[in-house]
This record gives C-alpha cells, sequence and structure tokens, in this order.
C-alpha cells in the first residue's frame, strides 16, 4: 500500500491556525505513507496538478487531502484521482478546515488536532476498497409546487425546453401572492396585466399541466426517480364541466370571508377567487355552504348551466413519477395581530395590512379600487369616508427580534414607497403621508431613485422611528412614535394606518419539507445547498427552490431564481442516465435475521424481501434506489448491513487510531 | 418461581408442524422482553402460546447458596419466608425480601405485559415509582476518570463467555454475534479491562431500546459482575431522553424505529 497524503493551506483559512507544511512532513512517517505535500489550494488548478502527478510518479494506491469539508470539495478531489488513473473511492477527505482551523485560534493545539485528524483519516483510507457506480435512468417530468409568479417561471421556461412539467397549486387559482398585489415597484405597472397573461400561457402551453386545488400528499424515491402521491382536493363542482361564468357564486345565499380579499370584503360560499383566475373554475368551501351546514338549499347546482355541481365529489389521489422537483410554496404575510397588541390586535378597523391595503387600492378588489377607512365601510345611507392623512409603519414582523422575526424581508420599504404614492395619486396630492421606518432598504434597480421620488416629488414625510402605540380617540387612530432624528416624541392623528407587514414562510411549509427531506431554518424557510454556489438547490439530489420559499423576495428576484432553477433541472435532465453512488448499504444475509427493519426505516424504500434457495426471505438492498444514508445500517439489531465506504471496520480503524494511538 | 428468562429459548427454531405452537411461561419482565421480539417480527405470534405468571418478585439463588459450604437441594416458601436445606441436612430461614433481587425490588411491571392466559390473579402494581432507577446513584456520582477506573474494575474479571449474551432474549445475533467475528474486527482476542468492555458495550448498545432489565444476564454472570447496572444505566437515560421503555405493549415501537420530531430531544 502506497499511500499519499496532501495538506492544503486554503491561503490562510487552514495555515492561519495551522501548521500545514509541518504536519505535512510529520505524516510521512506514518505507517504507507510514501509521499506527502502542502498546497497553498489544493483545489486549484496546480493542486489538482500536483495531486494528479504524485499518484502517476509515486505510484500511490491511496490519497488523504486534508483540506475543507467533503460537502465543499469531496467530488473535486474525486475526480482529480479518477483523472490520474486511481479507483476514485480510493481517497479520503480529512477536514482540517471547518473542524479545526475555522473554529479554533491556538496555533499548536490547531496544528496538534489536525495531524491527528489526518492520521484517522490515513487509517480509514488503508482500510478503503475500490467502488464502481452503477447508472439509472432518468424520468425527464418535473414537478412544480407552488403556482405563484416563480412556479409558473420555472415550469414555462421548463416547458418551453421540451420538458413536461406539472404545476400543484392548493388554492383553485395559480398567481399567488403577486395576484393579489395592485402595481409593482418600481415601475408602478399593473401586477395583474404582466402575471395574468404568463398564468394563460402557462395554462395553454402543451408541456405543462396544472393541478390546482391540489396538495402533495407522499414523496418517495430519489433523484430521477421521484414517486409522487398528490391529493386532488374536493371542490364539489366537477371542474371538467364547469366554465367559469359565475353564475353560482352570484346567485349562491350563503357569505363567507374573502381570503383572496384579506378579510376586506365576503363572498359567497361557491367561489372563484378573482376574475382573472387560472383555472377559472368554482369550489364550494363547504364549512360556509348552506347544503353542507344546513342540509338545504342547492342553489348553485339548479342555477348551473353546465351541470357541474356535484355535492358527493370526494378528493382523488393522483401518484405520478418524476424526474425533479421544484419547490415554489412562496410565502406568507406576518400575522400581525398575533404579535403586535400595542397596535390594537387587528381591533382597530383603520390599521390594516400592507396586502389589504394592496387589495383596497385594485381596481378590481373589495372597493373597486377607492382609498377608504374601513371604519366607515358598509354603513347604510352614507358613502365611505377618504383618509385625509395616512400613516405607514415598516418593519412589522421584520427585523424584530421581539416578535421572532430578526431578518429583513426586503419587499416592505419599497411597497410602502409604492403605496404612499398610489394613494396620492388616488386621493390627492394633499393628503398627509406619513412612514415611520428604521432605515430605508433600496438596494435593487431603480429602488433608491423611487424613493427619493415619493420623498420629493410626492411629498411623503418619512420619519425615523417605531411607533410605540396605536390607539383610537375621536374617531381617529392615534399615532404615538420616536423621531429618532430629532429626538423627540410625535403624536400624529391618522384617519388610516398601514403597517408594513413582514414575509413569513408559508403555511405548511415545514410538514412539506419533511415530506420532501429537505432542510429549512428556523423560519421555516427553505435551506439551499449552499448560500453562494448552490442557491436553487436543496441538500437531497433532484430537488430545488425557487422564489420566496427560501426566503422574502421581491418578484424580479424571485422570478431571477425561478429561471436559474429551471436552468439547473435542465443541466440534470439533460442527461438519460445518472450515475448512482457506489457508496451505498449492502447486506451479509448469512447473517439477516429477516426482522425487516431496514424495510421500515428506509426513507427510499431499497431495502426489499429476497427469497433464496431455501425458501428462505433475507433482506436485499437495491442497488439503484439505495442513497446511502446508512439508516439501515444502524437500525439492523444484528450488525449485517454495512454501508460501503463507511464501513464498521473503517471506521473502527479510525477511531481508535484517534482514542488508542 | 423459576430464575429463568424462558423466552430466550424462542430463539430456537419455531415449531415445525403447521399449527403446532410453543407454550412459554412469562413473568412481568419475561413479558417484557418477548413484547419487545414481538413488536420487532423476531418470532410469530401465532406460533407461541403465553402463559402470564403474575409476579412478586425472584429470590436469589446464589444470595442463600452463599451462607452455605454446602450445595443447596431443597428452597421452600411460606409466609414471607424462604427456608433453605443443604444436602447434608443443614437448614436456614431467611426473610425473602432479603433474597429479592435488586431490580425485582424496584420492578413496576410485576404483571404480564401480553399473554395468552394467566396462571394467577394479578398481583397488586406498584404505586411509588421513585426507586425506578435505584442503585445508580453511586455510580453516577463518580467523575468520568473514576467511572474509567471503576469499569475497568469491573470488566477485568470479565472472561467473555457469553453466557451474558447466550441467556439475553433480545440478543439475537445467533453465532453470528458480531463479538466473535473477526469481519469486523470490533472485538480482538486480547486479553483485558478495553476488550471486555468494548464487548460489554457492543451486547448494551445492541439491546438498548429493546432491553427491558430482566435482570437475566446479571444471573447467569459466572464471575458476578453486575451488568444489570449497565443495562440499567441506559435504558434510565432512554427513559430521561426520550420517555422510552422497552416492551410495554404489543402496539408499540424499539424506541430507535421511531422517529418524531417532537421527541424531547428536539432533534430535526
Amino acid at each position: 500500500m502506497r499511500i499519499g497524503v496532501f495538506v492544503c493551506h486554503c491561503g490562510t483559512n487552514i495555515a492561519g491556525t495551522v501548521d500545514s507544511k509541518g504536519i505535512a512532513a510529520r505524516a510521512a512517517e506514518l505507517k504507507d505513507v510514501v509521499h506527502t505535500e502542502d498546497l497553498i489550494y489544493t483545489c486549484s488548478e496546480p493542486g489538482q496538478a500536483a495531486i494528479e502527478k504524485a499518484i502517476r510518479e509515486k505510484d500511490l494506491t491511496r490519497v488523504v487531502v486534508a483540506a475543507c469539508s467533503p460537502h465543499m470539495h469531496e467530488v473535486t478531489f474525486r475526480r482529480c484521482v479518477d483523472r490520474a488513473g486511481l479507483n476514485p473511492y480510493l481517497y479520503e477527505m480529512a477536514n482540517i478546515r471547518e473542524h479545526c482551523s475555522w473554529i479554533h485560534d491556538d496555533y499548536e493545539q490547531g496544528t496538534e488536532k489536525a495531524y491527528e485528524i489526518i492520521k484517522m483519516a490515513v487509517a480509514k483510507v488503508r482500510q478503503l476498497e475500490p467502488l464502481y457506480s452503477n447508472e439509472v435512468d432518468v424520468n425527464k417530468d418535473v414537478l412544480v409546487i407552488g403556482g405563484g409568479v416563480a412556479g409558473i417561471q420555472t415550469a414555462l421556461d421548463l416547458a418551453d425546453a421540451g420538458l413536461k412539467v406539472t404545476i400543484v397549486e392548493r388554492e383553485t387559482t395559480i398567481g399567488g401572492t403577486m395576484a393579489r398585489l395592485d402595481k409593482t415597484f418600481p415601475t408602478i405597472d399593473c401586477s395583474a396585466c404582466i402575471l395574468t397573461p404568463r398564468m394563460v400561457d402557462a395554462a395553454q402551453h402543451e408541456n405543462i399541466e396544472i393541478l390546482a386545488y391540489s396538495e402533495i400528499d407522499r414523496v418517495q424515491g430519489y433523484v430521477g426517480n421521484f414517486t409522487v402521491d398528490i391529493r386532488k382536493k374536493a371542490a364539489m363542482v366537477d371542474w371538467t364541466k364547469c366554465i367559469g361564468c359565475e353564475i353560482c357564486v352570484q346567485k349562491c345565499p350563503a357569505k363567507a370571508p374573502d381570503v383572496f380579499n384579506v378579510g376586506l370584503a365576503e363572498t359567497k360560499a361557491i367561489y372563484i377567487p378573482f376574475p382573472q383566475a387560472v383555472p377559472k373554475r368554482a369550489a364550494i368551501q363547504v364549512e360556509h355552504c348552506r347544503w353542507f351546514t344546513q342540509g338545504k338549499c342547492r342553489v348553485c347546482e339548479r342555477v348551473c348551466p353546465a351541470d357541474a355541481v356535484d355535492y358527493e365529489q370526494k378528493d382523488e389521489y393522483l401518484q405520478r413519477q418524476y424526474g425533479a422537483i421544484v419547490t415554489a410554496t412562496g410565502l406568507d404575510v406576518f400575522p400581525w395581530e398575533e404579535y403586535y397588541h400595542e397596535y390594537g390586535s387587528g381591533h382597530i378597523p383603520d390599521v390594516i395590512s400592507g396586502l389589504q391595503y394592496e387589495r383596497m387600492l385594485n381596481a378590481s378588489g373589495p372597493t373597486n379600487g377607492h382609498v377608504v377607512r374601513p371604519s366607515t365601510m358598509g354603513i347604510k345611507g352614507k358613502e365611505p369616508e377618504e383618509p385625509k392623512t395616512v400613516v405607514f409603519i415598516q418593519c412589522v414582523g421584520s427585523r424584530d427580534e421581539s416578535v421572532g422575526r430578526p431578518y429583513c424581508s426586503s419587499v416592505c420599504c419599497m411597497y410602502t414607497a409604492k403605496q404612499s404614492i398610489l394613494t396620492k395619486s388616488h386621493v390627492g396630492m394633499d393628503t398627509e403621508i406619513y412612514v415611520f421606518y428604521i432605515d430605508i432598504r433600496a438596494t435593487g434597480k431603480g429602488y433608491e431613485e423611487f424613493v427619493k421620488r415619493a420623498q420629493t416629488e410626492f411629498g411623503v414625510k418619512y420619519v425615523r422611528g417605531r411607533v410605540s402605540k396605536l390607539y383610537e380617540d375621536n374617531g381617529k387612530v392615534m399615532v404615538r412614535g420616536m423621531d429618532t432624528l430629532l429626538g423627540k416624541q410625535v403624536e400624529i392623528a391618522a384617519d388610516l394606518v398601514v403597517l408594513a407587514s413582514g414575509i413569513t414562510a408559508a403555511d405548511g411549509s415545514v410538514q412539506l419539507a419533511q415530506k420532501l427531506n429537505i432542510s429549512y431554518d428556523e423560519f421555516g424557510f427553505y435551506k439551499e445547498s449552499h448560500p453562494k454556489l448552490r442557491p436553487v438547490e436543496t441538500n437531497t439530489a433532484g430537488i430545488f427552490l425557487a422564489g420566496a420559499c427560501q426566503s422574502p423576495k421581491d418578484i424580479p428576484t424571485a422570478v431571477a431564481q425561478a429561471s436559474g432553477t429551471a436552468a439547473k433541472v435542465l443541466g440534470l435532465l439533460a442527461k438519460d442516465k445518472l450515475k448512482t453512488s457506489p457508496q451505498i448499504a449492502i447486506v451479509d444475509q448469512n447473517r439477516c435475521v429477516s426482522c425487516w427493519k431496514c424495510i421500515e426505516v428506509c426513507p427510499f424504500s431499497a431495502p426489499e424481501k429476497q427469497e433464496l434457495r431455501d425458501g428462505t426471505e433475507k433482506s436485499h438492498i437495491i442497488e439503484t434506489v439505495c442513497q446511502g444514508c446508512g439508516i439501515c445500517v444502524a437500525t439492523c439489531p444484528v450488525n449485517c448491513i454495512e454501508l460501503k465506504g463507511f464501513t464498521t471496520d473503517q471506521l473502527i480503524d479510525q477511531l481508535e487510531e484517534a482514542l488508542l494511538s | 418461581m423459576t430464575h429463568h428468562n424462558l423466552t430466550t429459548f424462542l430463539k430456537r427454531k419455531m415449531p415445525d408442524p403447521p399449527g403446532s405452537r410453543i407454550g412459554v411461561c412469562v413473568k412481568g419482565c419475561d413479558s417484557r422482553t418477548l413484547v419487545a421480539l414481538l413488536q420487532e417480527n423476531l418470532i410469530d405470534k401465532e406460533k407461541i402460546y403465553v402463559i402470564g405468571v403474575p409476579c412478586d418478585g425472584v429470590v436469589s439463588r446464589r444470595r442463600i447458596e452463599k451462607a452455605f459450604n454446602d450445595e443447596v437441594v431443597d428452597i421452600s416458601f411460606a409466609d414471607g419466608k424462604v427456608t433453605a436445606t443443604t444436602r447434608t441436612g443443614e437448614s436456614q430461614e431467611f426473610a425473602k425480601d432479603d433474597l429479592l433481587f435488586d431490580h425485582c425490588k424496584s420492578c413496576r411491571y410485576p404483571n404480564p405485559a401480553y399473554a395468552d392466559d394467566l396462571a394467577a390473579d394479578p398481583v397488586a402494581e406498584p404505586v411509588d415509582q421513585t426507586p425506578m432507577w435505584a442503585g445508580l446513584e453511586e455510580f453516577e456520582a463518580l467523575s468520568p476518570e473514576e467511572k474509567d477506573a471503576k469499569l475497568a474494575e469491573v470488566f477485568e474479571t470479565c472472561i467473555r463467555c457469553f453466557a451474558c449474551i447466550n441467556v439475553c432474549p433480545v440478543c439475537w445475533c445467533w453465532d453470528q454475534c458480531v463479538c466473535r467475528s473477526r469481519k469486523p474486527a470490533l472485538v480482538s482476542q486480547r486479553v483485558g479491562a478495553k476488550e471486555n468492555l468494548m464487548f460489554q458495550m457492543i451486547h448494551m448498545l445492541h439491546v438498548a431500546g429493546r432491553c427491558p432489565s430482566c435482570g437475566a444476564c446479571d444471573r447467569a454472570c459466572p464471575v458476578e459482575i453486575p451488568l444489570y447496572l449497565l443495562h440499567r444505566k441506559m435504558n434510565k437515560e432512554l427513559h430521561e431522553m426520550l420517555g422510552f421503555e422497552a416492551g410495554l405493549s404489543l402496539e408499540g415501537k424499539p424506541v430507535f424505529q421511531t422517529f418524531d420530531v417532537n421527541d424531547p430531544l428536539g432533534e430535526h
């Protein structure tokens, strides 16, 4: 056995705390080590060339690279070893950066620990055996979860490239949050005017299937071969017959809260969320329907010209195969009512959220685009009042650790500027507008100029400071806060207060992440594989991210990322076969006691029962399905499963080197 | 009452003639090993007939024998007293409570968790739960170094005779035990406390989350290593971390086969 050890400096990332040169020299004394070398940047071209050269010239049979985390560069060096003609699995990575130099500052101890880590890697590499990859067929269909602007963009990009795409949307229409917006910053173009054509494009695309009012029930399989169970929720309306004429909605006698308009209006128990809905199909909210709650009515059934209403409809389950999955599940608005008791917890009618105001500004919204005080709406014989003084409060549910939301929602500064400009144009230039802010974050293209315009051209008064209390007094909403630039208390009597409520992860994002087996952060946003270099991939191969499900995003960023995601999916599915990792589990059937625990715990359904010649059944792991996670290895009560590349002997030798030598 | 946990014998091949069954008598603790095995599909419920024996504690034969220099040939029970007689006719009376195994004194489940039939009326379940992990305090109070020393001392005398493993009902690798194997080479033939400890640690970890503390290993050990303490410590940790006890009901699952994001470890 001829082992080569390559120790990286990583500039000063490692060499700042670890004597890379010194330990490279010391490693030469380890058993079977015939070549050692320290390299400034091992992953660089000259670094990799040095490894290849040493393998060829010194006839190395095993390679240890002491550098960063395997997550970062294991594959890089595996390819490098392969190029030099050595089996790529006869190489082991010793992580002396993340596990050592980055977390220590004592040079001597850091060096000593790095040497220990290298010794362990050398102990393991002695036990390694050559492994060989297999190939598996790839399904080229793609599932996009979520039909907001990001999901639509990814789906259209993929469909245009010739892939079959399914969009699964849990609401009755695609469109997502953008469909509820009135105008978009900083161009003030109509949100619906730019989104709805894309929704129609998606619906009409021959390669796109939209499964609206559907949810993901279960996900099995692995990259290239996912099996997904989809639940089509019962709309109580046969959508193959429904023509979206809305006669049922007009005639329905039962009122229901209008979720699309964020509770500012009422809709009917049978509803279509908005006029441009895609698909434009009606659905019954059974909890508000008179037939379902009281057992009489059936008006919609009588008036439907298409005979589409079906009170007996049940949820339908579909099972589909996909090669890749894109999550584009978007966002929800921070539920400020639950947290901001100083702002009235939602009990002051003239305090509304940014999204509610957005609906109010919209021509097809609950007030037909008129800006009014909600407290004056719906009073018989009286026209609703327009507000004369409007106060916007930023960072409600953003940058506020007291409500568990330390992050910036990234869109509120801009939408507040937009809404303040729109207020002036809807109500009049003489409207008094105040914006309470912490900082203004306007980093996008044309954003800073846009905020400046609100301040100078439209005369919106920006007050730097937080609002401490909102309360009702004499028909006004009193806004008490601090102007931190002037260093004094201010109190404003407002007619309307709009809270720039922040972005939170979509309801149910965690449950979906658990079904998909992807990581999420403490707020429920999905984690990318690497924040800089793999921003649209998850750590689960074949599952990608698009839009605000990853972090708060504005429309241009979400769309740009969605196209990036499409490019990554295309890259994956451009191949007809995928190489599988040979680092998978294998059963020693002589020792298997047929308890089938491996089958129960495997998240990929890799183990199966295999009948042997003597009629007994033993566990067998399907090579192409196993992802090498090792759960079965840890679970097997008789230790008869080994993970190739991480066998008990390999790990024991590694441990013994650490603990006994 | 029998010392032995008879469910150990279910490791043997199940009866061949179709429809035939093996009858097995179980005390409370034995029944929990049986349930643990059933939970894991290691034995077929249809091939056994379980006679439950409500138990008021098992006396340590070893303790009795230590009182004599001769072989004990007869032991009789009456009114909380135990009378033992040797070959030469020497006889002595003991209070039963003095002879009970430690784990019997802290037993919380004297009645079978699962049985097809009961041999007697159930005995009263203990109400006080405090002594559940009694006997560990002394060991737990030691510093890590002292624990090392204590374990080295305790396991110095282990002769790796496999008695503990052979009698353990949930130890299921038969003659494929990794402790006998050279691949993977977990235990070598080297003599010494460390090697012995490794041997015992493998057993402990393999039955972790499956061992209901029946004490069979303890009773079988010819050199009287308090093995049960090792397993009880593990069971205590599992109980405190995850609220888990092995073999309580047929519907349950072994702890390492379940995953709940809301468990007290909060690992997600």
